[in-house]
């Protein structure tokens, strides 16, 4: 039984070996970055591609203006350095972890996994890249998706997706939450550093995933009380009932009956 | 209460003029506090402070919920099929604001469209001469396009990202408050002719919703961000200060408008910076309470900023204005009998916390369930149909409709009358920070009709 899950975490602990470059230790050793993301679209799945599909590395730090921002780290560029096919290894390990965030059983990961690679090969073979894609919910598959690492408010990484509006992120669990010493600005420090990243990518609406068994927690009811304060809204989950009603073919019902997001409190933010 | 303002006002000459030496001084901190707990301890007792400032349109709201409920009832539809609804009443807006403009004829109010941004609550206020305080870019589009000007607006979020100032600045909305340097910074690069509010922190801990808590910056503090608005030659014109919403010491609104004082001082004093022009005393105004608070809010004007010292007067209320206005009616879908006791169940009604009561979650709010229909029969001017405490016979929890364990909108409640499907209840009081979260934003559609009465009283 809890073998399975340590597949998820083997997954994870490879991403984070990966990312454990010299170069990448090297920024975050640098007090003047707050944090660091890895962005790439799913056409960098596609194998024996002329162009560089090395990740696009984002840093968030002061900027000469005075203020945090994000910006393209174009100096460090092909920041990985690895081999086409560890590249595409770790690109797929991402999307596993990031949609496997609202499956209710990770014992079927394999199966899930599986189900995945067929459903993500159908959309890169239709992919058409000149589509403004809107995908709200976080059913739909993302042509982008990101990791970020925020050292001075998680110990995990955060795992996102998105398209051309929405920026999907799913907060770690409360466990990787550093203790912030009784400092009541971190909510606002994490909040703003993803609403920025959001505007960064040009996206208008940033979705906030916080697991549910979470949200009694200091941090996260300081977000909730203050969320019409701060412009944010909580939206409701998803029907399952309504989803049995729907057209229930094999590739749907596998969608529908192990992919939920009951587990989490929905809240969405203008960037 | 004369008596003790003059005391007051003794006590308040005889301290130390900073708040800083204040804080400093324990003994004149205490005299002070002592005196102003007396204020308020008079305050409170005196009865003309307890009265509502004017009766609610009842007939008229239960006028409106019954031809509803019937309506439905003689319908086909199934229990569960109709949506909850609201009443509101438009003339309660006018009195509400006709009873600012007497206890308050200085302050401007700004109000905080988060609260309820019914388009027709804000044409009528816009048509009233109350300005707005925006928080995001949809709400900034929503009052621009009613045609009112972006200088009655006060863009307010504390949490500000780079675009929001972009598009302030695009839509020439100039008046922002601000709590940080790096903010300071993002307005120097996006947004140099803003007209700045410094918000400081208040003590705000007898707030239901506390906001100082996370915003707003502490007096000492203040220096660093005056001198970096020196250094950054940037227009500050005010201060500004929220004591919370739904607060039960309103003592802080006192201090809160001594400790701006102090920060007006402070900004010609000791850095030279031109006269602060605007004072923001916030918001959190509510109408059980709005003759004590607004007393206090005199009281201390008075006292620091007279009338004729040249500083205009501005708030943000929301609930003020609009928690009063709405009547939500919902009804009873499923049942369920708890430890087979027929006077404790479970009722699940057709509107939640997911609907137009996310205000239970994140408002503190606490909505008042009363019967309007039960047994073929209206009980709306039953006030006494229904208590949190056991004075009534029927023990409820009541839930929203879906299976979420957060849609909880009442642990607790007795009920007159023991509630079957497809009876109704209703919500007095219910239009802060409700139907905000309802209202078709981003393509959600809006889940509950409103039935607008005293539509066309003229203004």
């Amino acid at each position: 039984m809890h073998s399975k899950p340590n597949l998820l975490q083997k997954k994870q602990n490879a991403v984070l070996q990966l990312l454990s470059t010299e170069q990448i230790q090297e920024k975050l050793a640098n007090p003047t970055i707050s944090a660091v993301s890895l962005t790439f679209p799913i056409t960098n799945l596609i194998k024996k591609q002329k162009f560089d599909t090395n990740p696009s590395l984002l840093s968030y730090s002061l900027t000469s203006s005075g203020f945090k921002d994000w910006y393209a780290d174009i100096e460090t560029g092909s920041s990985l350095d690895l081999p086409q096919d560890n590249l595409i290894q770790l690109y797929w390990d991402v999307i596993l972890i990031m949609e496997s965030q609202f499956l209710y059983d990770v014992s079927h990961l394999k199966k899930f996994q599986n189900h995945l690679i067929d459903t993500m090969g159908t959309r890169l073979r239709y992919n058409n890249s000149k589509t403004l894609r809107d995908t709200r919910s976080w059913r739909g598959l993302c042509d982008n998706y990101m990791m970020v690492y925020l050292p001075l408010i998680f110990d995990d990484l955060i795992w996102c997706k998105y398209d051309s509006v929405y920026l999907h992120v799913v907060l770690p669990p409360i466990e990787s939450w550093r203790k912030n010493d009784g400092k009541q600005s971190t909510c606002k420090e994490w909040l703003l550093s993803l609403l920025e990243l959001s505007n960064s990518l040009d996206l208008q609406y940033l979705r906030l995933y916080l697991r549910r068994n979470d949200s009694n927690t200091n941090d996260l009811t300081t977000l909730l009380r203050n969320l019409n304060w701060i412009g944010g809204r909580i939206l409701p989950n998803e029907n399952r009932n309504e989803l049995f009603d729907t057209d229930n073919n094999d590739r749907n019902g596998f969608d529908n009956l192990m992919l939920g997001d009951e587990n989490f409190v929905i809240l969405e933010f203008e960037s | 209460m004369s008596n003790v303002k003059v005391e007051i006002h003794q006590t308040l000459q005889n301290s130390t003029t900073t708040l800083v030496e204040m804080t400093n001084s324990f003994a004149t901190t205490t005299e002070e506090d002592k005196f102003l707990a007396q204020y308020m301890a008079q305050l409170k007792a005196d009865p003309k402070i307890a009265e509502l400032p004017h009766d609610q349109a009842h007939p008229q709201i239960s006028k409106a919920l019954q031809e509803r409920v019937r309506s439905v009832n003689e319908d086909t539809c199934d229990p569960g099929e109709e949506n909850s609804f609201f009443v509101c009443d438009l003339n309660e807006i006018r009195n509400l604001h006709k009873n600012w403009q007497k206890e308050l004829p200085r302050i401007q109010p700004y109000y905080a469209v988060k609260c309820n941004p019914n388009p027709l609550i804000l044409r009528l206020l816009a048509d009233m001469g109350v300005n707005f305080d925006c928080a995001s870019k949809l709400e900034i589009e929503t009052i621009l396009k009613l045609g009112v000007s972006p200088e009655r607006i006060i863009y307010a979020n504390p949490c500000k990202v780079s675009s929001f100032i972009r598009f302030a600045a695009k839509q020439e909305v100039k008046k922002s408050t601000f709590d940080n340097v790096e903010e300071l910074y993002k307005i120097k690069k996006f947004h140099p002719e803003s007209e700045l509010f410094l918000r400081i922190a208040t003590d705000d801990s007898t707030a239901q919703c506390r906001l100082s808590t996370k915003y707003g910056c502490d007096l000492e503090n203040v220096d660093e961000l005056l001198a970096k608005v020196k250094e950054l030659d940037l227009n500050l014109v005010g201060v500004s200060f929220h004591v919370g919403s739904g607060a039960s010491d309103f003592s802080s609104l006192y201090k809160a408008v001594k400790d701006a004082k102090f920060v007006f001082n402070k900004v010609v004093d000791e850095y030279q910076l031109p006269k602060l022009k605007i004072l923001d005393v916030g918001g959190g105004f509510q109408f059980e309470t709005f003759a004590e608070s607004s007393a206090v809010l005199r009281m201390a004007l008075d006292e620091f900023f007279p009338e004729g010292c040249g500083v205009d007067l501005i708030a943000e209320p929301g609930r003020y204005f609009v928690a009063t206005a709405f009547t939500l009616a919902a009804h009873v879908i499923a049942k369920r009998t708890v430890n087979n006791n027929k006077e404790e169940c479970m009722l699940y009604i057709n509107d939640g916390v997911y609907g137009n009561m996310n205000c239970i979650l994140f408002d503190h709010q606490e909505p008042n369930p009363r019967v309007l229909y039960h047994d073929n029969k209206f009980h709306y001017e039953d006030f006494h149909s229904s208590s949190p405490k056991p004075e009534c016979p029927y023990k409820v929890s009541m839930w929203g409709p879906t299976c979420d364990g957060l849609d909880c909108i009442t642990k607790e409640y007795y009920l007159k009358y023991d509630l079957v499907v497809g009876d109704w209840l209703y919500f007095p009081n219910l239009g802060a920070y409700t139907s905000s979260a309802a209202t078709p934003f981003n393509g959600f559609d809006q889940t509950a009709d409103i039935i607008y009465i005293n539509k066309e009283e003229p203004l």
